[in-house]
């Protein structure tokens, strides 16, 4: 995560308002019946058919191994299915070793020329996914209860018409 | 999946030269990462037949532990 600092309430409502729209999705994510964090997929580009994920677990929220997969998937599965995407990225602090490799356990593979930087840029396609995950998807549909829900109402979607 | 191959699956889990897949090799916050816990689900699923709970796998404290879980 490359934001840390300290939030406002008005600094929550104005991400909020930019948020609230089509190429946006922002789900709750529910372990064990306890709100744990929140899974998102943003700036979907539809001609490109791409987006960036994103995740963040609440502190005091320590989900186990499957739980953490099996959120991913879940929102991965929306993203290359209903939602039609072919490619998926996601941005990792250089150094975070675990968030490294847990995306590398989806599919996502570092791209050229992110040497020098910091926020690293991490790709996969529809079809890496499908395949690196067939076994991952079958132990998490036999061990996991999580539920991934959409956050926002789309009545109060910030879309232009 | 035979021995060997469990043995080289864990190798290659714990990015580590298969001799160094013995029973002393511990378990800890470096290594045993969500990433190797389900990879160490899988392999063990194709190696015994049996898939084991997550919180069984997490329990383990060095391969010796996964080895035990292997032969239950």
């Amino acid at each position: 995560m490359q934001f840390r600092d300290p939030i406002t309430s008005e600094m929550q409502r104005r991400w909020f308002r930019s948020i609230n729209n089509s190429r946006n999705y922002y789900f709750l994510v529910t372990i064990d019946a306890i709100a744990s964090g929140v899974i998102n997929l943003k700036n979907v580009d539809p001609a490109l058919r791409s987006a960036e994920g994103g995740i963040f677990y609440s502190p005091e929220i320590r989900p186990n191994s499957i739980q953490v997969f099996g959120v991913s998937i879940a929102a991965l599965d929306f993203a290359f299915g209903p939602l039609g995407l072919e490619h998926m990225q996601v941005r990792i602090l250089r150094g975070n070793r675990k968030a490294i490799r847990q995306s590398m356990g989806l599919g996502y593979e570092l791209q050229p020329g992110q040497g020098d930087v910091d926020n690293q840029l991490y790709r996969m396609s529809r079809d890496r996914y499908e395949a690196v995950t067939i076994a991952l998807k079958r132990l998490v549909a036999t061990q996991c209860d999580i539920a991934v829900n959409p956050v926002g109402d789309a009545e109060d979607s910030n879309d232009a018409t | 999946m035979d021995r060997t191959l469990f043995v080289a699956e864990l190798a290659k889990i714990f990015e580590v030269e298969v001799k160094a897949i013995n029973d002393g090799l511990a378990l800890t916050e470096d290594n045993w990462d969500s990433l190797a816990q389900v990879s160490v689900m899988l392999a063990l699923d194709e190696y015994t037949g049996k898939q084991f709970p997550v919180g069984k796998i997490a329990a383990c404290k060095s391969i010796a532990d996964i080895f035990a879980l292997a032969a239950s």
